[in-house]
């Protein structure tokens, strides 16, 4: 006789021993008393929490040849039938296997007849999510009206899948992930009749990775009991499960604390060269990151984090030192690092990465503390713009003194040599001189207030005029909107429009607006420019005099000679 | 085949030839671990074990059954593997057929579903039935590369055999026994290899793994001088010969990341380009952090489209840009 796994030979055979779904044995126990069982059930839940093993002891306690009474006695030559799985009045199907309408479409054939040994003929299909469509509908008038001894108990982990049509024709029970404490009873229970040692902790550590599935830790469990013949120690799981005791998780959150990459990025390496998963210990750091943030967050832990006294009290002195937002951002990141090894074939690489993120001095990943930051330098701007000096804001190359000048500034502060707050930024004219020498030394430059302009800047600002001129005076921007630059030169903008616009080219041309549009663009790029007003057709007829320098200083066209080499062609037409 | 060949694994192997010793063998075993790490090595011999008739706790290698098994003409080991891209499910049918035949010769049947990753949905759902309860003296040998592929109710009816990395010596004795080129290339081999004794030994092949690795030196050169119409038209050559590209990025990811690695510690042991150490020091020197963390980012995005079929050729080149644009 082969030898039959630890999870198969502990099926529950009846109701008593199926472990953490005490709803579920209950009311289908009452049901059986009260005679008042459903014609369909649908069991659904996640792996390994008993549904096809609660839809076997089902199956026994109706056609108990004792029965039918709340257990079937596991005695009679029925129920022995069933267990052993020669029940010609238990019909278990595959529906993964058995997915077509030709296979449904047999069944609805054999359903009409009479049980031959039980009260019932029971159809247990299991992983029905994996029937077709067809197959489905197929079923459909069967499951709703089936002869009167006929009971379907449909099983499956995915019951999203499964069309709503059959769902409102069964009765639905939702399989809970099964306690840890549940777990721990039953494999002692197991392990006791084994007659194997085992320490209450290793059980524990199996339940943990079992992850609510019993069928996963009697696997564990078995494979625990092959690895350290007779007795079931916690370096036994950990080496079985290739996951790593707490120690380790304390000495790469000091080396974190400590900012020691190296240390940290050593301690990576050891765990993949004692073959440990990469991706196994990601998720126990993230889940240990947890327990960190419930101790500092929570006075009493209690029941929330099932560790001994020893490592509470280790885990809040690391807790306090790191502090709520460093260990949030951990969080985060690891997290963040487990979703993406699923895909990869290189986890380690994505666990150092995630590592050397964490021992990072600076937090840029705090959301407060970037978004003070974001605030000041709008203060900043806003004062500098409004602040009676021409300062430069134009997107492009205009201003570069400045633009560094605001970049120093958020550097200094990011660099985080001075604590925020200690360096006030003082909104006064005066003083910004002292603050930012480099933007008094670029505005010191365009004292004279004629700054020179090219018509790429205006053409890049015409946007923003655009919309500053809407605050100033809307209906100049009316007007302005139909025209559009064209060049810039001695000091002056032309405008091009449209011949049909002629309208819109006289007042925008009228001195209230072309004041307002002058000052705007003033404040915009700089540059105090006086509008002249063309007709597109005009503009035209006049050969382009500046046309060669202008293409040459084409960003794009220079990085393509510097990329591919070469002469510029013009082509001209 | 004998278990006592399969280098490295220590651990592994002690686990399953007690499970043999005691009786205890399961019916379902998932074997998983990186590529070339020896899944299917390992799955193999102890497929062989399980079938041998001598019941040494190791195949004898002479009695008839393993002598057969070593031709593969044994009746009583099938092997599943990948037709074309997947496992379909007309083979997982094809299986459940035979499973229910009793055992020809040895004493039990033994099935290897090789990188079961690749099962569609529908197989792998038709698997589950049998695989938690299979017939009799059946037992299913599963390998895969990353677990977490699987659907978690397969992965939860097989016991777990995790492979690590094989250590560096054993993989050096390994090459040279095996006549793959002189002692030296074999130091070198087991040092880049990184663990996995498949690599290494593919990497052995005349015009294969060490002629890759020139090639990503010489395309990182480029990429280090920002030579682009030199990259677009290495990215040219590599639509040509699609099949080495997954090989050449992985080459390229290790070395961005040994730059990064050393950049942060300067720690030899954590090193695996082990003998580009110079150029290491020199060219980590003035790179930034983030630059380093970029280009591995890029990297990850394109091996990951190229898996997901997006244009080849313009994802290699959108890669060489962004990494030659940095540099």
């Amino acid at each position: 006789m082969s030898y039959v796994a630890l999870y198969r030979e502990w099926r529950p055979q009846n109701f008593f021993d199926i472990v953490g779904q005490e709803h579920i044995s209950r009311t289908l126990q009452n049901a059986l008393k009260n005679n008042r069982t459903a014609h369909a059930y649908l069991f659904c839940g996640p792996r390994g929490t008993g549904k096809t093993t609660t839809a076997k002891v089902m199956a026994k306690a109706l056609n108990c040849l004792n029965g039918p009474g709340v257990e079937p006695c596991n005695d009679c030559e029925n129920c022995r039938r069933v267990t052993g799985g020669s029940s010609m009045d238990v019909m278990e199907i595959d529906a993964a296997s058995n997915r077509g309408i030709d296979e449904i479409r047999d069944l609805r054939e054999k359903v009409k007849f009479a049980p031959t040994e039980g009260r019932y003929r029971i159809y247990i299909i299991d992983e029905v999510h994996m029937l077709t469509t067809e197959a489905f509908n197929a079923l459909l008038k069967t499951l709703e009206e089936p002869p009167a001894h006929v009971i379907f108990v449909l099983a499956t982990t995915e019951p999203h899948k499964i069309p709503l049509t059959i769902l409102s024709r069964c009765q639905r029970f939702d399989f809970r992930r099964i306690s840890l404490a549940d777990i721990v009873n039953r494999l002692k229970v197991v392990v006791d009749d084994l007659g194997i040692q085992a320490d209450e902790e290793a059980l524990g550590l199996i339940a943990r990775s079992a992850e609510g599935g019993m069928r996963d830790a009697l696997s564990v469990l078995d494979q625990c009991i092959s690895f350290g013949e007779k007795s079931v120690t916690v370096s036994d799981v950990n080496d079985v499960l290739g996951t790593v005791n707490s120690d380790y998780m304390f000495q790469m959150t000091g080396c974190f604390l400590e900012n020691d990459v190296t240390q940290s990025l050593r301690l990576v390496d050891q765990l993949v060269r004692q073959g440990k998963d990469v991706r196994q210990f990601t998720k126990d750091l993230t889940e240990f990151f947890r327990n960190l943030l419930l101790t500092e967050v929570c006075t009493d832990t209690g029941e929330l984090v099932a560790v001994t006294e020893q490592i509470l009290e280790q885990m809040k002195n690391q807790a306090s030192a790191l502090g709520k937002k460093r260990i949030t951002s951990f969080i985060d990141t690891f997290s963040a690092a487990e979703r993406e090894m699923k895909w990869t074939s290189q986890p380690r690489l994505l666990l150092e990465l995630a590592v050397i993120k964490a021992g990072e001095k600076t937090q840029t990943a705090d959301y407060e503390e970037l978004n003070s930051r974001i605030a000041k330098l709008e203060e900043l701007l806003a004062a500098m713009s409004t602040g009676g000096q021409t300062v430069s804001r134009a997107p492009g190359m205009q201003a570069p003194g400045v633009q560094s000048a605001v970049m120093q500034s958020a550097g200094m502060q990011s660099a985080g040599k001075q604590p925020i707050g200690t360096q006030k930024i003082n909104m006064q004219k005066k003083s910004k001189a002292e603050t930012l020498p480099g933007v008094q030394k670029e505005t010191g430059d365009s004292a004279g207030e004629t700054q020179s302009v090219d018509t790429e800047t205006v053409k890049k600002c015409w946007q923003e005029i655009l919309d500053r001129i809407k605050k100033v005076r809307m209906s100049a921007r009316a007007f302005l909107i139909e025209g559009e630059p064209v060049e810039v030169y001695n000091n002056c903008l032309v405008l091009g429009f449209a011949p049909e616009y002629g309208f819109h080219r006289e007042k925008v041309e009228q001195p209230e607006n072309r004041n307002a549009i002058e000052q705007v663009i003033k404040e915009v790029t700089g540059a105090s420019l006086k509008i002249k007003c063309k007709f597109k057709n005009e503009l035209d007829m006049r050969p382009t005099a500046d046309s060669g320098s202008d293409t040459k200083k084409d960003p794009l066209l220079e990085k393509a000679v510097s990329l591919f080499g070469g002469d510029v062609i013009e082509i001209e037409d | 085949m004998m278990m006592a060949n399969v280098i490295g694994h220590k651990q592994p192997k002690m686990i399953l030839q007690n499970a043999l010793a005691e009786g205890r063998v399961a019916h379902a075993y998932l074997f998983h671990g990186p590529e070339g790490v020896g899944k299917t090595t390992l799955a193999k011999a102890f497929a062989n074990t399980l079938l041998c008739r001598e019941g040494t706790g190791d195949a004898c290698g002479e009695c008839s059954i393993c002598r057969r098994f070593a031709k593969g003409g044994l009746p009583d080991f099938f092997l599943v593997e990948p037709q074309g891209n997947n496992i379909k499910i007309e083979q997982v049918r094809e299986l459940q057929k035979t499973a229910s035949f009793k055992p020809y010769e040895a004493s039990r049947k033994v099935y290897l579903i090789s990188r079961a990753e690749t099962m569609t949905r529908d197989a792998a759902n038709c698997l589950l039935k049998i695989l938690e309860d299979p017939p009799p003296d059946t037992i299913f040998l599963l390998t895969a590369v990353n677990p977490y592929n699987l659907l978690p109710t397969i992965v939860s009816r097989c016991q777990l055999v995790t492979l690590g990395k094989v250590p560096q010596q054993e993989i050096e004795q390994f090459l040279s026994d095996n006549n793959r080129g002189d002692p030296e290339t074999a130091v070198l081999l087991a040092t880049l290899c990184n663990g996995l004794p498949g690599k290494a030994w593919s990497m052995a092949e005349p015009d294969q793994g060490l002629k890759t690795r020139e090639l990503v030196f010489q395309l990182y050169e480029r990429i280090k001088k920002g030579d682009i119409s030199e990259l677009l038209k290495k990215a040219e050559e590599f639509e040509k010969n699609k099949e080495i590209m997954p090989e050449v990025l992985e080459q390229l990811l290790l070395w961005y990341r040994d730059q990064l690695i050393w950049k942060e510690t300067s720690d030899k042991s954590l090193i695996i380009n082990i003998d580009k150490i110079e150029e290491l020091k020199t060219d980590s020197e003035y790179k930034d952090k983030s630059y380093l963390i970029k280009s591995i980012q890029n990297i990850l995005e394109a091996k990951m489209q190229i898996s997901r079929n997006v244009n080849f050729r313009l994802t290699l080149e959108v890669l060489m840009l962004r990494l030659a644009e940095c540099a």
